[in-house]
């Protein structure tokens, strides 16, 4: 199937049917809805024929299903991307305030006495009050962002 | 096996050193740890590098025996290593535990060994969790700290109790060994929440007895001062430890006459006064705080012995900076030769680093071509000593 890349707002991309694709699949939607309306002024058809003009209908609408297919598929998975990307953008910008919120947390935590944060201490690592509180976030911030322990 | 190493039938009458290596990194009742969780781990977890650092004293006296004052006898060795540290070294996983119980059994033999012979020598090395409970103290917590059996430091013992039952008694151990080296690498500081009790108890590995003379020569090392962290590299070494092992191996040396030559040796007294140094530099490297104090240092005496005059990290400098294109340096040795390979000319970079065996040194400029700005220094006979050494080489008229 014939189809092109367009860029997106937030530069992801989304696919959609252009050009000769394009016009091919409106030319074989309206000769299938040709096709149906010669087919309900042939209801009182004899037997014979209308048995024929059924094969050839089934044939044609396996092509024009196809066309539908093409046409109305990708414009449903357009929308579906667009509204993924607009939820990425929302989940991207919740992630970058989230990150930089654990970065202070990360920056404004009680180092070891003396400031020793890469060094291991020989007995407790006794902190107070709101010291002790500002220390336990900075813990989830880096657990949850590893990047962060550097 | 805790008796890691024995030379007492070897040794027969005579004198030997006998250590006592313990290094506590996993704590089973700590967080992280295999045991059911203690009452309280006043914010203590587990280590990484304290079994590592006293098997690293371990493996230094095993290296280094023919050079110790006397010669080593025993080591007794008590780990209990994380388990990164016992994937590491396999070997860690042969000696025995460092429970309260394992401690004051191995301490008794250690203390029986060395209780034969006053010119013996003993060795304590302890690395592992540390508090304390008043100004001065140092409570080493055990492996086994936190159990939920007694109080609080039930699973600890205090470093005063060990040295004080290692001194001489005229009813039980007339003869113990005179000169004894404590080395405790641990952290000295005060939970807040200690402060809600009246008296946290540790227990005694023996009962001190009061009568006799104490005339031993038995320096503490502490890894820092009271109420004050001492730190480790996780997954490395303590410190301390580091700093330790590179003073014994010189950096803390000094030349002693022997018969006309100089024999570079390790004391007491050079040991306190570098070792200090050193873990300040290595702690201040890290962006830390970290101070050696030393109790108990009397007469002075060797610890550890060197082949060779240890190598100095000397740096020379130029003044003025500007006659660098003219100034040849030349190091002389203590015999008027060239001291190594000929320094290049200029000195680059500047200024320059340059490594050589420690001892009395002249250092040369001659200035070529000759220059109105600047004059030859002849320089003079001067110690370059280790670790480290700065010299200023001036050339101004």
């Amino acid at each position: 199937m014939a189809a092109n890349q367009q860029a997106g707002a937030g530069g992801d991309s989304t696919t959609r049917l252009s050009g000769w694709a394009l016009l091919a699949a409106f030319v074989v939607l309206v000769a299938f809805a040709v096709f149906v309306v010669y087919m309900i002024r042939h209801v009182s058809t004899d037997e014979v024929k209308w048995t024929r003009l059924g094969w050839l209908f089934a044939s044609v609408e396996a092509i024009a299903f196809g066309a539908a297919g093409a046409l109305f598929g990708t414009s449903i998975q357009r929308a579906r991307a667009e509204n993924a990307e607009a939820e990425a953008r929302k989940n991207a910008d919740a992630a970058a305030k989230g990150r930089a919120l654990a970065s202070t947390l990360v920056a404004d935590a009680p180092g070891s006495p003396g400031g020793a944060a890469r060094l291991e201490a020989l007995g407790s690592e006794q902190r107070s009050g709101e010291a002790a509180v500002a220390a336990r976030h900075a813990s989830v911030a880096r657990d949850l962002f590893p990047e962060l322990r550097q | 096996m805790t008796l890691a190493f024995d030379a007492r039938a070897q040794l027969g009458n005579e004198p030997g050193l006998h250590a006592f290596v313990a290094g506590i990194s996993a704590y089973r009742h700590l967080p992280g740890g295999s045991g059911e969780p203690a009452p309280d781990d006043f914010e203590m977890g587990q280590l990484s590098a304290a079994a590592r650092s006293a098997f690293r004293v371990y493996e230094w006296l095993l290296a280094r025996q023919a050079h110790l004052p006397v010669p080593l006898a025993t080591i007794r060795l008590l780990l209990a290593p994380s388990a990164s540290e016992l994937q590491a070294e396999p070997a860690m996983g042969a000696s025995a535990g460092a429970t309260l119980s394992e401690l004051r059994r191995e301490a008794k033999a250690w203390r029986a060994d060395a209780s034969t012979d006053p010119s013996a020598v003993t060795f304590f090395y302890f690395a592992g969790h540390g508090v304390q409970r008043t100004k001065g103290d140092a409570v080493l917590l055990l492996e086994d700290f936190g159990d939920g059996e007694g109080g609080i430091l039930d699973k600890a013992v205090n470093t005063k109790n060990i040295n004080n039952g290692m001194a001489p008694s005229p009813n039980f151990f007339p003869n113990i060994a005179r000169t004894q080296l404590y080395f405790v690498d641990a952290c000295r500081s005060m939970h807040e929440r200690f402060q809600q009790y009246e008296q946290l108890a540790t227990s005694n590995v023996w009962d001190v007895e009061l009568a006799g003379v104490d005339n031993r020569r038995a320096p503490t090392y502490f890894a820092t001062i009271p109420g004050a962290p001492a730190y480790a590299r996780p997954g490395g070494q303590t410190l301390f430890s580091e700093a330790l092992l590179d003073c014994l191996n010189g950096a803390a040396a000094e030349p002693e006459d022997e018969q006309g030559q100089d024999r570079w040796r390790v004391t007491h007294h050079t040991l306190a006064e570098k070792l200090s140094k050193q873990v300040a530099e290595l702690a201040g490297n890290e962006e830390a705080e970290q101070w050696v104090t030393s109790d108990g240092l009397g007469g002075d005496t060797a610890i550890h012995y060197l082949d060779d005059p240890p190598n100095v990290e000397l740096e020379l400098e130029l003044d003025p900076p500007d006659a660098l294109a003219y100034a040849q340096i030349a190091i002389l040795n203590d015999t008027g030769a060239p001291a190594g390979q000929p320094l290049p000319k200029p000195l680059d970079p500047h200024p320059f680093s340059a490594s050589l065996p420690a001892g009395i040194y002249t250092i040369k400029a001659a200035i070529n071509p000759p220059q109105p700005s600047y004059v030859n220094q002849s320089g003079r006979a001067r110690a370059i000593f280790p670790p480290r050494c700065r010299r200023v080489i001036r050339v101004r008229p």
